[in-house]
């Protein structure tokens, strides 16, 4: 039997259409990871209440004031009395 | 790189409550939200513990995970964190967490479940530092103020502890060898188990030697 190629070019035509519908188009938000300042920045000239010690947009000296604070919740190593 | 954890030393928590109180005056955190709360297991009960609870930004963050808008982010310091503007309140995360820590305002944007609020580790949110905008949505950012959690610097017994994994474990495992007991709720002896025969997981000091 031979077919017509007017035929065989509608009818795959027909065909992609009707695939189409099957598709969905990408509905993500957000895709990958959000952007936030660096802590180390600091949180604006203005602040009243930074800590001292250490100046915004310096990294090294961030994490050493971050460290010594961490350190500090050590009791024992800022008293002579041991309390458990 | 540092990995900000908490940890609470149960000896050490009176049940105070004086870490939530510090955490919702920090933050100015609404009426119904509570990011850190203290639970207590055997209440009444001679013997009690209280252990301090809030997000313990996990490293494997199954709010995270299951995010359908993924709203979630991780910074530099392992902090987990996420943006408002993104959420849609699902409450999925809600589900996924084993501590509770994500909290729904009862009245927000979408009524009776409003955006997830949660302990940020006073880290604020994607705005911009210090700014307005990231106080009224997450709170203060004392990290870009070169200060650790209000609930942790400020705990009368320093039983909960923020700060680098490795630094608050060795705090806590100093305490736990000091004393010989307390590594019982959580610790070396809930991670690894105890050692056979009932000894207790911590080695006790020996009289006599400091």
């Amino acid at each position: 039997m031979k077919r017509h190629p007017l035929t065989l070019s509608a009818t795959l035509t027909a065909a992609l259409l009707a695939l189409a519908g099957c598709g969905e188009s990408p509905q993500t938000i957000s895709s990958g990871r959000i952007s936030d300042a660096k802590p180390w920045e600091g949180a604006g000239s203005a602040d009243p209440y930074a800590a001292a010690g250490w100046k915004a947009g310096d990294a090294e000296a961030w994490h050493s004031q971050i460290r010594s604070r961490m350190l500090n919740q050590n009791e024992y190593s800022r008293s002579a009395g041991r309390a458990p | 790189m540092a990995r900000m954890k908490f940890i609470c030393d149960s000896e050490r928590c009176i049940e105070c409550n004086g870490c939530v109180t510090a955490c919702k005056a920090e933050h100015d955190v609404p009426w119904g939200v509570n990011r850190r709360r203290v639970v207590t297991l055997n209440d009444g009960v001679p013997g009690e513990k209280s252990i301090s609870v809030a997000c313990m930004h996990c490293s494997d963050a199954p709010c995270m995970a299951v995010c359908p808008v993924d709203c979630f982010y991780r910074t530099d310091e392992g902090v987990v964190l996420h943006d408002k503007d993104v959420c849609i309140g699902c409450g999925y995360c809600s589900y996924a967490c084993p501590f509770g820590a994500p909290q729904f305002p009862s009245n927000g944007t979408f009524g009776l479940r409003g955006k997830m609020d949660k302990c940020t580790f006073c880290a604020g949110g994607p705005e911009a530092n210090g700014s307005a905008a990231e106080f009224e949505k997450y709170g203060r950012n004392r990290l870009a103020e070169g200060k650790l959690p209000a609930c942790a610097e400020m705990c009368s017994t320093k039983a909960l502890l923020g700060g680098d994994g490795d630094i608050v474990a060795d705090i806590f495992r100093t305490r736990v060898i000091q004393r010989g007991k307390g590594s019982e709720v959580w610790g070396w002896g809930t991670a690894y188990g105890k050692p056979a025969g009932g000894a207790t997981a911590a080695p006790a000091k020996e009289p006599g030697k400091s």
